[in-house]
């Protein structure tokens, strides 16, 4: 028969003591209360939100897109189809947390910027996807990723995506097609319909997937961190009491 | 700090040439990687000139990536080899009721609850939970930043949207994992008050009579008893 019964010599003092309690009481308060502090609330930019409406005369040509709508609050170009669909605050704010904005924010200068990509060929002017001569047509995407990532991008599977994800503010909820939620219209195939919407939409499962298994399992482990803590101080303070006795 | 009796092999010198592969890889990883995780930190840019710029990064990180993924096909041989007459699931290093009994009796005891502390064999379940974190972590990691490393081959059969699931997991599971070892490894091997400043088990491989009787008297028994029967001390793995 096993031995389970180690007994200690003496009993350890309560957890819960009103003490420890109302330092427990004041900490949760803390952390309930710190993301409603005045300053710490984020703006959102939901479907509908966006900047006004304005209309730009003339083309594009001799412009690059910082000069009219990184540096004030945005400017939504105008389209008949799909009113939202240039949001550039969105399309640059999606931009800065993609892997190529990442890598020029850490001042990788072969990162692509906003120019690579949707300026034409000759430089000129920046086209609606839909149209055949747009680099971001679905049609040319392939070689335009090639451009820098090599011939292994010519593949049709390269359109099937949007460079412009928005993981941050990403819903989970069904219903809402991405393009009406995000301003977007990217010539989505059906098989990338089948991946963003709804509950389908993948990315953002995994990412808030990803986020309850970091809180819960720190949560649990930062809470039994502290209390060995402080059983394993308790016991050191206890050993050397003793030694000191004897 | 008194020394203490280290008279108990627990870890044979290739385990702990794993272990070293294995910490060597993952603060590689975290360091090249956190910078793209955190762009705009003053941190990261000053990490990205001390390893010698944004390509050095980039190859740092794959390499450490790739050493990581070789590991893990090391371990799993390694594994495979090892205790060859135990199933996979009567392995030491698996998961059993028991351990979920044991984890609920040391929060008991813990909190004082009780004067028992539970009595565990060669793994305790933190030992255990700490290993089941490295085989998802290499796993997660590995498929994700493979997939990445190699877009033209992933994107040979997948479309452009799993590959950003894939780059969404990977930066998602390297924060669990970083604060994970930051935060509950470092605890148990750095700043438990049993430790402190560090536990030596992984440089010589041995642990105290006395943390052999807290954390693995089962396995003492076991050892003792083996002892009795040839007359010599048991094999460490």
């Amino acid at each position: 028969m096993r031995n389970r019964t180690r007994k200690t010599k003496t009993r350890m003092p309560a957890l819960f003591t009103w003490r420890s309690v109302r330092c427990m009481l004041g900490l949760g308060l803390a952390l309930i209360t710190l993301p409603t502090a005045p300053g710490a609330a984020d703006p959102s930019l939901g479907a509908g939100q966006g900047p006004p409406h304005v209309p730009i005369p003339g083309g594009l040509r001799g412009k690059t897109c910082y000069e009219c709508h990184i540096g004030g609050a945005g400017v939504v170009l105008p389209s008949q189809e799909s009113p939202r669909r240039y949001s550039l605050r969105v399309a640059f704010e999606t931009y800065w947390q993609s892997p190529h904005g990442r890598l020029r924010r850490l001042g990788d200068l072969r990162a692509p910027m906003c120019e690579d990509c949707h300026l034409t060929r000759e430089w000129k002017d920046i086209l609606p996807q839909e149209l055949p001569d747009s680099p971001i047509n679905p049609v040319n995407l392939p070689i335009l990723c090639a451009r820098c990532h090599g011939p292994g991008m010519l593949t049709a599977n390269v359109a099937e995506g949007s460079m412009h994800l928005e993981l941050a503010r990403r819903k989970l909820a069904p219903g809402e097609p991405i393009a009406v939620r995000y301003g977007f219209l990217p010539g989505l195939t059906k098989r990338e319909h089948a991946y963003y919407l709804g509950p389908f939409d993948v990315t953002a499962w995994v990412s808030t997937g990803f986020l309850v298994l970091t809180v819960g399992t720190l949560s649990v482990f930062a809470l039994y961190l502290l209390v060995d803590l402080r059983r394993k101080l308790w016991e050191r303070r206890e050993r050397t009491r003793e030694e000191r006795k004897t | 700090m008194k020394s203490p009796n280290l008279k108990y092999q627990r870890f044979g010198r290739f385990f702990r040439i794993q272990h070293a592969v294995l910490f060597i890889s993952v603060i590689l990883a975290s360091i090249t990687g956190l910078p793209m995780k955190y762009p705009d930190a003053e941190l990261s840019h000053v990490t990205v000139r001390l390893l010698g710029g944004v390509e050095m990064r980039a190859f740092l990180h794959h390499a450490a990536g790739w050493v990581m993924v070789g590991l893990g096909g090391v371990h799993f041989v390694y594994y495979l080899f090892i205790e060859r007459g135990i199933p996979f699931y009567r392995r030491p290093i698996m998961f059993r009721p028991q351990d979920f009994k044991d984890l609920v009796q040391h929060q008991k005891y813990n909190l004082g609850l009780t004067r028992e502390f539970p009595t565990m064999g060669r793994y305790t379940w933190f030992e255990k939970f700490d290993y089941l974190g490295v085989i998802w972590g290499i796993g997660v990691m590995g498929v994700t930043g493979l997939a990445m490393l190699y877009m033209d081959a992933a994107l040979s059969f997948m479309p452009l949207s799993w590959l950003q699931t894939l780059w969404a997991a990977h930066s998602e599971e390297a924060m669990l994992a970083t604060l994970f070892l930051v935060v509950i490894h470092m605890y148990h091997t750095h700043f438990s008050p049993e430790r402190f400043p560090m536990s030596l088990t992984w440089l010589h491989g041995r642990i105290s009579q006395e943390d052999m009787e807290k954390y693995h008297p089962l396995e003492l028994e076991a050892w003792n008893a083996a002892e009795q029967k040839s007359g010599a001390g048991k094999e460490p793995l």
